[in-house]
């Protein structure tokens, strides 16, 4: 053993031997040398600023880094710069970054519970469904548990962050304190202040309201199609070719809801509607009083 | 294609293991260690460029160590402009794998420093790294001497018993043998 004892104290004796911190000199050598190989076309595509460009690239980058996984971190975090760019998650959940903004999401599910994404700025999610593998958005104290849908969180101002739901249904909560929570269905748009939630859609309710006999009056066509399009919130539209005379003057209870309004404008006019099934949207193809 | 280098997996661990000792061995020679470090991440980098098309005849060490001598020598002849300026001292001609394994001893002695108590790596510190006495380092920590001395015989027996577990005992007696008998 006695060259071992020799090579043993000479390693002990070595002087001015440092420790040195490998870890951080792996990362710094895999950021630059490592994935510049597998990303090159994302960050060669900056210059064009382009949604498609960025998207394609960004996609093209974090599903290599998914066949890669073995050696590549469980998150990653991606940050825009003065453009805006589309992110694709593995499971095809497609994440739209605002200008000057981050995320952190995962770059693959081994053995998480959860898809767990965490925003800094502002983000549009649309959200693969996949109901074994909740998908939650984490930004400041607020976090948002999804199981399909599309949504936006974006800064309202330095305290407050606007959630507006566009598809499907949400449930945002207070990350300190989740029984602090709203379910944001279709359309709902909320504000969440250090206070808690605030209903962005909600009527002012007068609490003692007169009760109400009839409300019909005289309104020109035009004011009931307006009248159609806000109550539906964008979802009744006009056709280009629509038969409409916006002088013509109809009786109409617009304090009633819609539905009920719409029945009785079929018997009491000439309304002509259709469904479009794709674009979820009813058109009104023709509008004018009954002579 | 050298597959075992192109897989990134391999090359972490390569770069793990031989990044802190090269980064000492050039230290030792160039005395600065920020440029020692450029210098190893620059061996990694022609590594990595060069994964696929690389013939390795002898050993990955001896590679690594010929490759970031040479990194050096770029390096010195870049700052310096002119290679017969490099200091006297610089032991180039004298390169063996036995030095080598001395500096990759030392890497896993400073990771198996970590396995020992708190108290028993201060004293074993103290005693190899600082040059304290027995009795300097028993008055400075309110202990007898013997207490001192069966501390750094623990943390020695320990230690090695590390070296043991990584292999490098046995890799390191190969090398020896070979060494000793041409």
């Amino acid at each position: 053993m006695k060259n071992f004892e020799t090579a043993y104290n000479e390693a002990l004796n070595l002087q001015g031997y440092k420790k040195v911190n490998t870890d951080l000199a792996w990362q710094k050598f895999k950021k630059e040398q490592i994935e510049p190989t597998t990303s090159a076309k994302v960050f060669s595509l900056k210059s064009f600023m382009r949604w498609s460009s960025v998207a394609a690239g960004v996609a093209l980058f974090f599903t290599s880094l998914y066949i890669n996984h073995e050696s590549t971190p469980q998150f990653a975090t991606y940050s825009t710069g003065d453009y805006q760019a589309q992110v694709t998650l593995v499971d095809g959940s497609v994440i739209k970054v605002d200008k000057n903004s981050s995320i952190t999401f995962p770059n693959f599910y081994d053995d998480l519970t959860r898809r767990e994404v965490t925003v800094s700025g502002n983000a549009s999610f649309d959200v693969a469904s996949n109901k074994n593998l909740p998908f939650t958005v984490e930004k400041k104290g607020l976090r948002v548990d999804v199981l399909g849908t599309e949504f936006t969180v974006s800064d309202a101002d330095s305290e407050n962050i606007t959630i507006e739901n566009h598809e499907g249904s949400v449930k945002a909560s207070d990350k300190l304190d989740p029984s602090i929570s709203v379910i944001l269905e279709v359309g709902d748009k909320f504000l969440f202040t250090p206070e808690g939630f605030v209903d962005l859609n909600e009527p002012v309710i007068v609490e003692t309201p007169a009760p109400i006999i009839s409300h019909k009056k005289a309104h020109s066509v035009y004011k009931v199609y307006e009248h159609l399009v806000e109550e539906s919130r964008g979802q009744i539209g006009i056709s280009y070719e629509v038969k409409m005379n916006p002088q013509d003057v109809i009786d109409a209870d617009l304090t009633q809801d819609i539905n009920t309004l719409i029945q009785e404008l079929q018997e009491s006019c000439n309304l002509v509607l259709e469904y479009n099934p794709v674009t979820k949207m009813v058109t009104i193809n023709e509008f004018t009083a009954k002579k | 294609m050298n597959t075992s280098l192109s897989n990134i997996k391999n090359f972490e661990q390569i770069f793990k293991d031989y990044y802190e000792p090269l980064v000492n061995f050039v230290n030792s020679r160039i005395h600065n260690i920020e440029n020692s470090e450029e210098i190893v991440q620059d061996t990694f980098t022609k590594l990595w460029e060069n994964r696929e098309k690389l013939n390795i005849k002898t050993s990955l060490k001896s590679y690594l160590y010929q490759a970031t001598r040479n990194s050096m020598i770029d390096f010195i002849r870049k700052s310096k402009n002119d290679a017969s300026s490099l200091p006297e001292h610089m032991e180039f001609v004298d390169f063996e794998d036995k030095k080598v394994d001395v500096y990759l001893i030392r890497a896993k002695i400073e990771e198996a420093l970590d396995t020992l108590k708190p108290k028993n790596k201060e004293i074993f510190m103290l005693n190899k790294f600082e040059g304290l006495t027995y009795k300097e380092i028993a008055d400075y920590l309110n202990m007898s001497e013997r207490g001192i001395e069966d501390n750094i015989a623990r943390a020695n027996k320990q230690l090695k018993k590390y070296l043991e577990k990584e292999n490098l005992i046995e890799n390191l007696w190969i090398l020896l043998l070979v060494a000793s008998s041409i």
